[in-house]
């Protein structure tokens, strides 16, 4: 139980930093636009 | 408050244990994030977005809308990491993921602490650094004033600590706008006057629970007549402050009207708690109190809303 809790955490925390990649990806195009 | 309750409180159940922790679902950690509060936080912060004149671009308003969300998150698991001596006590906290055992203290601090930054951060480098500031005074106001000073001080702790929660409409404007303003200081205004009947109604059905962690709630210290008498002082006081935006032009008269009605309501209901002798009409006006704010702000939003359907038609947000 205590290893897939750890495994859902670490996955958790792997979409969460890809997610801010992407995020912060997004965000770079948008300012370059003007805004 | 015995030795062992705080030992247990401090450590968690496992003590040194090095398990403790080990089997943290996610959800313990959303949990620290205070979800519900989080969702009002979200919801006024959105409000003041909607409100501010001026247009963002979906994407950063997006990113406005995370960071306050987080942001807001961030300062509860650090709340939850100081208060954790006390929310082993109270029965409403001592399912919390770190009373229970299930996160390490340490774990959450680090959590809060990261989310903070990240997200002042991001607000700062995506939106602006006055919405930033604003997002960083809102934390550090929740953690360091009312947290960490007065919550354990003093009976005006909520009345005091409340303002780190009217920060959000003020926030979403700065996103928008880049500065700050008197509407905006209307809208902090609403949510602060507020803050004291909404968190002193469900202080007097859990009056013991406060006197047993020894934290000086307003009934606690000055008895159920005093901080009844004080929500209708609030409750009063808040019915002009509710119309001020609509008074101040940025909301319409349907908001107006609402505002004079639901006012009158809460008006009624703390006149109602202070002739009852029991608990029932506090955890009525609790309730009402939320659905109070919760409407307001969305009248806010529904007032504004053919005006940004008409941005984004004309191309204002592309």
């Amino acid at each position: 139980m205590i290893d897939r809790n750890r495994r859902a955490r670490n996955i958790a925390l792997l979409v969460a930093l890809l997610g801010l990649v992407f995020l912060i990806y997004a965000i770079t195009i948008v300012k370059q636009g003007g805004f | 408050m015995s030795d062992t309750t705080l030992d247990l409180a401090r450590t968690g159940p496992g003590g040194a244990d090095p398990a403790v922790g080990e089997g943290a679902r996610v959800s313990d950690f959303l949990q620290l994030l205070k979800p519900r509060v989080m969702s009002l936080v979200v919801f006024s912060g959105i409000a003041g977005m909607m409100a501010a004149p001026g247009h963002l671009h979906p994407l950063l308003a997006g990113v406005a809308v995370l960071c306050i969300a987080v942001g807001a998150g961030a300062a509860g698991a650090i709340n939850m990491w100081y208060d954790r001596d006390i929310d082993a006590i109270m029965s409403r906290t001592c399912r919390r993921p770190i009373p229970a055992g299930r996160v390490e203290p340490s774990e959450a601090a680090g959590f809060g602490v990261v989310l903070a930054i990240g997200s002042v951060s991001l607000m700062g480098l995506a939106v602006n650094w006055l919405a930033a500031g604003l997002l960083a005074a809102a934390i550090l106001f929740y953690v360091l004033v009312y947290t960490m000073w007065l919550k354990r001080r003093t009976p005006q702790n909520i009345v005091i600590g409340g303002a780190a929660g009217a920060f959000p409409p003020m926030i979403g404007w700065a996103a928008v706008t880049g500065h700050v303003g008197l509407a905006p200081l209307a809208l902090f205004l609403l949510i602060f006057m507020w803050t004291p009947p909404h968190f002193w109604a469900l202080a007097l059905f859990r009056a013991g629970d406060y006197a047993k962690a020894g934290v000086p709630m307003l009934p606690v210290v000055a008895g159920a007549r005093a901080t009844k008498v004080q929500m209708l002082a609030y409750t009063l006081m808040l019915f002009p402050v509710a119309l001020s935006p609509w008074a101040l032009g940025i909301a319409g008269h349907v908001y107006g009207a609402m505002a004079a009605v639901l006012g009158g309501l809460f008006i009624l209901a703390a006149v109602s708690v202070l002739l009852d002798k029991t608990d029932r009409s506090a955890k009525r006006m609790f309730g009402f109190s939320i659905l109070y704010l919760f409407l307001l702000f969305a009248l806010i939003m529904v007032d504004r809303a053919p005006g940004l359907l008409g941005a984004f038609r004309m191309g204002g947000f592309a």
